[in-house]
């Protein structure tokens, strides 16, 4: 074994769970490695996920806010062959900046940095592969895996990155194709399907269940299919069943489905979940073993089965989330020194970036009634509300689900701000609150926040006519 | 970076007067760029129309029956990999699709009007093999890398056009001096002048950006700015297809396993040697060059 340095903790990859992992660990004054395979700090997330998908959806979006607020105003076209880097115009800034950021917050905090690819010898000890072959061993009296996940390929999908491609390689794409056909309706495959739609690209979204996103509530997942339908030459294929992937060798991707059905278009996007990172490390060398899904399993506080190892982020499956990531770094290093966890809430709320926009938090609908048996509902569409007119924002709407007695359960919004505008009602959830406290406060007027006191007091006003019955029912 | 399976042992230079009558030229421009034939341009110019539409591509490529021909052949060929065989420029259009077809118009249109001449023969076969070859690397290390695999082709395949053009210039230096230089002298030439050449050739020719900065940028990637990465893909291309094609050249393999675009593109040993085994498929892509 090469020469060994020792830290109290090394943290392997550098997205958002092992960076804040990173930071809490030397916040208590620990020496601290974090080993990035990559050039740069920021993981997924920054180089193939959250950042790029958001720029690009940036412009789709101002486009669509021209044509629909921009009566009397020539129509605007995207040429056949935009390139897509010319839409993404802000991204080298936008990706720049935020490695700057993490990079000089790491400095600051001591944080160590390696360029590597690292893997297990044994418990305590990694090697660190450098891009010229230089090795490195580290020893890390903790060890957290923060190495995140890629995109899963299924056999039947021969990705080449060229003509079929995945979430990473998707935005090398010089030019705006004219047709796109996208594999998947999980988070991934419909933000991409939505942002594509809005840039004039005919999208074809094909997925084996019946609706897309079917972990949100079905009022939402019908809204975002009506518009993305409402785009000329984009529809979601559901109930299909996929048999082959295949480049005809000349000018199109084949996607053959069963049942004789076959959909050509000039490029594919296969998103079709996301495998954990787990490969490169060896893990079986430090006594771990994935579960049968592939990820690493932990207990709640984020421990492997190793006791000094943790692990978060998309490496231990879903949410597979930036946001989560992050908590469950930062929960991982505090429940590693001991250190009270604070007023941690397991609520994470998820914000949906198609167009329209959508996020919801705690229980749906449906959920409700499976654990509550009576709740109350109460809506707002956004066109009913000054601010909502004022965007020309027609889809939207806000949905409150709440018991009995009017204390809040859940929200899911639709449109414009609604990853915004859902943390009130996640607030709300903390607290316990009813929905009382949406039409007690004053919120700014005109905003869409007006949202909350419209769809509230109908839920008061179903609750009231109900004491009322039992009133005079008594 | 150096010459191409032909490399002179003490490599002799350049006389000096023939050195400074080229620099002259270059720097009065007084020299003849190859045209990218009448039907290439119009091809490109096309393609990039809004509303290009392929009959009328076709009919463009009908015009020239050497270039349609040629069209045909390497649409067939193992490059791109067709299913089916393709018989018409009409099947070529609406089979292989303008962007692929635009791709083949180019390389086509170079191999005629750049690397090929009555003189150097050999030298420029030898030439056009490297570029077909580093146009595989440049694809494969793109795709690897989740780089854009279209154009890293291209800027690949072009990134030392400029020998060609210094070659012929070389050539007429030859003729009107009724010298011949030798190998070590002309790859000299060529070695001083292909980046300034091959770089005005790209701005002439108005090819993309990424492939005009694979030109001007593949000998100092760590100038090229904002196009660092698309210069060192293409400084790593040539460098594969130098080891790689004809007789392999261990040492420089070993020189490349320590090249500094590795850490730009991040390209780990392992991967390196995957890119290293993909020479098996090599052959089959300098098929062309026969
Ligand atoms: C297209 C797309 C859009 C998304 N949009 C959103 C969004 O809007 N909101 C949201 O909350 N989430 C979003 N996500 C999800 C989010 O990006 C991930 O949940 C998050 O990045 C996971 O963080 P992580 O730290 O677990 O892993 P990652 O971000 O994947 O980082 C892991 C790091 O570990 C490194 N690594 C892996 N193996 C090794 C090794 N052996 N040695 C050294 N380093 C290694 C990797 O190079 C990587 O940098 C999106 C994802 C994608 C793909």
């Amino acid at each position: 074994m090469s020469e060994v340095v020792a830290f109290d903790v090394v943290v392997i990859g550098s997205g958002p769970a092992g960076q804040k992992a990173a930071i809490q660990a030397a916040k208590t004054g620990r020496t601290v490695l974090l080993v990035e395979r990559e050039r740069g700090p920021g993981g997924a997330c920054v180089h193939h996920g959250t950042i790029p998908s958001k720029t690009l959806r940036e412009t789709a979006l101002h486009l669509q806010r021209v044509r629909r607020l921009g009566v009397g105003l020539p129509e605007i076209v995207i040429p056949e062959h935009q390139q897509v880097a010319g839409l993404m115009g802000r991204l080298a800034d936008v990706v720049g900046a935020h490695e700057r950021f993490i990079a000089a917050q790491l400095e600051r905090n001591g944080v160590v940095l390696w360029h590597g690819r690292a893997r297990f010898v044994d418990a305590h000890h990694l090697e660190v592969l450098g891009v010229r072959g230089a090795r490195r061993v580290a020893r890390g009296e903790r060890i957290v895996i923060a190495t995140g996940s890629r995109p899963r390929t299924p056999k039947e999908v021969p990705v080449d990155h060229e003509h079929v491609l995945d979430s990473d390689s998707i935005l090398s794409m010089i030019y705006l194709p004219s047709s796109l056909t996208v594999l998947g309706a999980g988070v991934i495959a419909s933000e991409y399907a939505s942002i594509f739609a809005a840039l004039g690209v005919a999208v074809t979204l094909i997925d084996k269940a019946d609706r897309p996103l079917g972990f949100l509530d079905p009022e939402c997942s019908e809204r975002f299919v009506r518009a993305f339908e409402a785009n000329p030459g984009c529809r979601f294929m559901g109930r299909a069943k996929l048999l082959r992937v295949a480049w005809d060798g000349a000018a199109q991707v084949v996607t053959e489905l069963e049942g004789g059905g076959c959909v050509r278009s000039d490029k594919l996007l296969c998103a079709l979940g996301r495998v954990a990172n787990l490969e490169d490390l060896q893990i079986g060398n430090a006594g771990l073993k994935a579960t049968d899904r592939g990820v690493l399993a932990v207990d709640a506080q984020l421990r492997t089965a190793v006791p000094h190892i943790f692990a978060a982020g998309d490496v231990i499956g879903p949410p597979s989330l930036a946001s989560a990531s992050m908590e469950q770094g930062r929960r991982a290093m505090r429940a590693a020194f001991d250190l009270p966890l604070g007023m941690t809430s397991d609520l994470v709320p998820a914000g949906i970036y198609t167009i329209p926009e959508m996020a919801t938090v705690g229980l749906s609908e449906a959920q409700a009634r499976e654990q509550h048996g009576e709740v109350r509902v109460g809506r707002a569409r956004f066109e009913e509300i000054a601010r909502g007119q004022i965007l020309g924002e027609t889809e939207g709407f806000l949905k409150l689900v709440a018991d009995a007695g009017g204390r809040l359960l859940g929200a899911q919004i639709v449109g414009e701000g609604a990853t915004e505008l859902i943390h009130l009602a996640q607030m709300a959830l903390v607290h316990g609150d009813t929905v009382d406290a949406f039409v007690e406060n004053i919120f700014n007027f005109p905003t869409l926040a007006e949202a909350y006191r419209v769809a509230a007091l109908e839920i008061q006003r179903a609750t009231q006519s109900n004491l009322d019955g039992r009133v005079t029912r008594a | 970076m150096g010459a191409h399976g032909h490399d002179e042992p003490g490599g002799v230079a350049l006389p000096a007067a023939a050195r400074a009558n080229l620099e002259q030229r270059l720097a009065r421009g007084a020299f003849d760029l190859p045209l990218l034939p009448d039907v290439a341009t119009q091809v490109l110019a096309l393609v990039h129309a809004p509303g290009a539409d392929a009959a009328r591509l076709s009919a463009v490529l009908h015009r020239d029956a050497a270039l349609a021909g040629h069209v045909l052949r390497v649409a067939n060929s193992p490059l791109f990999m067709p299913r089916t065989q393709i018989v018409s420029l009409q099947q070529a259009v609406s089979r292989l699709g303008m962007r692929t077809l635009s791709e083949i118009v180019v390389t086509v249109s170079v191999q005629e009007r750049v690397f090929r001449s009555a003189r150097h023969q050999g030298l420029l076969r030898a030439e056009w093999r490297h570029s077909l070859a580093a146009a595989f690397f440049a694809r494969e290390l793109a795709r690897l890398r989740r780089r854009n695999v279209e154009g890293a082709y291209l800027g690949g395949l072009l990134h030392d056009v400029g020998r060609p053009i210094a070659l012929s210039l070389l050539s007429e230096a030859e003729q009107e001096g009724g010298v011949a230089f030798t190998p070590g002298q002309l790859e000299d030439g060529m070695q001083t002048f292909h980046v300034r050449l091959g770089t005005t050739l790209a701005e002439r020719w108005g090819l993309p950006a990424l492939v005009q900065a694979a030109i001007r940028w593949h000998h100092e990637p760590e100038l090229a700015g904002e196009w660092s990465e698309v210069a060192m893909l293409a400084c790593l291309a040539d460098e594969l297809a130098q080891a790689l094609v004809g007789v392999e050249d261990p040492a420089q393999i070993a020189r490349i396993r320590q090249h500094p675009a590795l850490d730009v593109l991040n390209v780990y040993p392992d991967e390196m040697e995957q890119l290293v085994q993909s020479r098996a498929q090599l052959a089959a892509v300098l098929e062309l060059s026969a």
